[in-house]
């Protein structure tokens, strides 16, 4: 039987995109997994789809899972729902497993469940919405799902005008007890050592969520000269901009930081 | 957002997917290589890839929020039973191997002149090996697990055949398998050989 419909967010829709039309080669395992199921009877396959854990003989990869939901496999209206459930499972634990990990300080998400339905709304109209004949999210689903989530945040960040928080983590603190800012962990990009190396990539998983909620400009000279090792001027010419520009931006992003003006 | 800005927006996801599909877990090293290559995406590339680096993110290790689960279950229901233009495409463009063009697309996808196995893999009586469905899928550009359901509809929807004098229907329960099909064709030798090993190819 199908459900009624149940109230949601409004989903920008652009049905037209390159996004949704482009086609992906699909992966050697999930075309021997859909090899299988076309095989299976339908008993066989609602055997598959009970399978929760990654690590346990039979689990049908997510990415399979899509391409039998949006091609509305299943022969029977019960097998098409264990998928529908099943996907759904993947995709809600795949949302929350993004939130929790990286994306704490955003507290318009976290603190309101509707926003989080939203959030999974968004992600699942994406898969729906293309028309390509091996979507994205056939090919890497945990991934889709990051990119997806960003998109969403991003739009929610603008629309709302809501701004990040980063309470729920714990500033590191001084030999004195007194929490540090995120800009005094910040080590120098020069000469690092392999364990300073490491902390410096901690600390990027524990503060990119301010990153993420900087100016454009800013975000991006942060990001091209810690995250990806590029120098001002290499991130100068890919920007489009002189390397003192860049100096500049960096220099704004990490005083934003330390002041904490990024989430004022 | 802007049309311009959204097309720019779009074409970034596009090249930034392409790139994750042929570098599951890239390097820092990598991003920049590509970072560098698509100057004009820099900021969307830097701000997925700050999102999708570090670990990659193991969702097994994570418990289903049920609240969340419940919330959006019945969407997702929706989702999965009105999307039913794939199936719709298929069942259209099975039509056009109906009659004697039959055998070309027998021919086509590699089942040299058995249309009779052909016909029975349109109607869903047997089993067909995975790389039929996908070469029948990619001639008639259609999608290939719509096109496999719809073999599973027609098999659901033979007629059921009346009580015989001589006992009761010999209905089939299931698909026969592709060798049993073979083998029940008469075919033998090399080209009962090529035919079985279909179903250890993949393209």
């Amino acid at each position: 039987m199908i459900p009624a419909a149940v109230d949601e967010a409004d989903v920008d829709i652009d049905a037209d995109d390159a996004e949704s039309q482009k086609s992906y080669e699909r992966q050697p395992e999930h075309e021997l997994w859909l090899a299988k199921v076309f095989k299976m009877d339908g008993d066989q396959l609602l055997t598959a789809l009970a399978i929760k854990k990654h690590t346990q003989a039979g689990y049908i990869p997510s990415e399979v899972l899509v391409t039998l939901a949006r091609n509305g496999y299943g022969g029977s209206s019960r097998v098409r729902n264990a998928i529908a459930i099943a996907l759904n499972e993947r995709l809600v634990i795949g949302f929350k497993g993004y939130l929790n990990r990286h994306l704490k300080w955003f507290k318009v998400v976290t603190r309101s469940s509707e926003a989080q339905v939203e959030g999974v709304a968004y992600v699942r109209e994406r898969i729906f919405r293309s028309r390509a004949d091996v979507s994205f999210a056939e090919v890497r689903f945990g991934k889709f799902i990051g990119m997806r989530l960003l998109d969403w945040f991003k739009s929610q960040t603008a629309l709302k005008n809501k701004v990040p928080s980063v309470d729920g983590e714990l500033a590191p603190k001084d030999e004195d007890g007194n929490p540090l800012s995120l800009a005094d962990q910040v080590p120098d990009e020069v000469g690092l050592s392999p364990e300073a190396a490491l902390q410096q990539k901690q600390l990027f998983a524990s503060c990119r969520g301010a990153v993420l909620s900087l100016p454009d400009k800013q975000r991006t000279a942060v990001l091209l000269c810690f995250h990806q090792n590029m120098s001002h001027k290499e991130a100068g010419k890919v920007m489009g901009l002189s390397e003192s520009s860049v100096q500049k931006y960096v220099k704004a992003a990490l005083n934003a930081l330390r002041n904490g003006d990024w989430h004022e | 957002m802007n049309d311009i800005t959204r097309s720019a927006s779009s074409e970034a996801s596009v090249l930034i997917e392409d790139f994750l599909a042929a570098n599951p877990l890239p390097s820092s090293e990598q991003w920049k290589a590509f970072t560098l290559a698509h100057p004009a995406h820099a900021s969307q590339i830097a701000d997925t890839a700050l999102m999708l680096t570090l670990e990659d993110a193991d969702f097994d290790a994570d418990e289903l929020d049920v609240e969340l689960f419940n919330a959006t279950r019945s969407a997702m229901l929706n989702a999965v039973h009105l999307n039913s233009v794939p199936v719709a495409a298929a069942k259209t463009a099975l039509k056009v191997c109906r009659g004697p063009i039959a055998r070309r697309y027998a021919r086509e996808i590699g089942l040299g002149e058995r249309v009779d196995l052909f016909n029975q893999m349109l109607a869903g009586e047997l089993s067909a090996p995975y790389v039929l469905v996908k070469r029948l899928a990619k001639t008639l550009q259609v999608r290939m697990a719509a096109l496999a359901e719809v073999f599973a509809l027609n098999f659901q929807n033979q007629p059921v055949q009346s009580y015989k004098a001589d006992g009761k229907p010999n209905a089939l329960r299931q698909p026969v398998s592709w060798e049993q099909a073979v083998r029940d064709a008469g075919i033998t030798g090399e080209e009962a050989a090529r035919l079985l090993h279909l179903e250890k190819e993949m393209d």
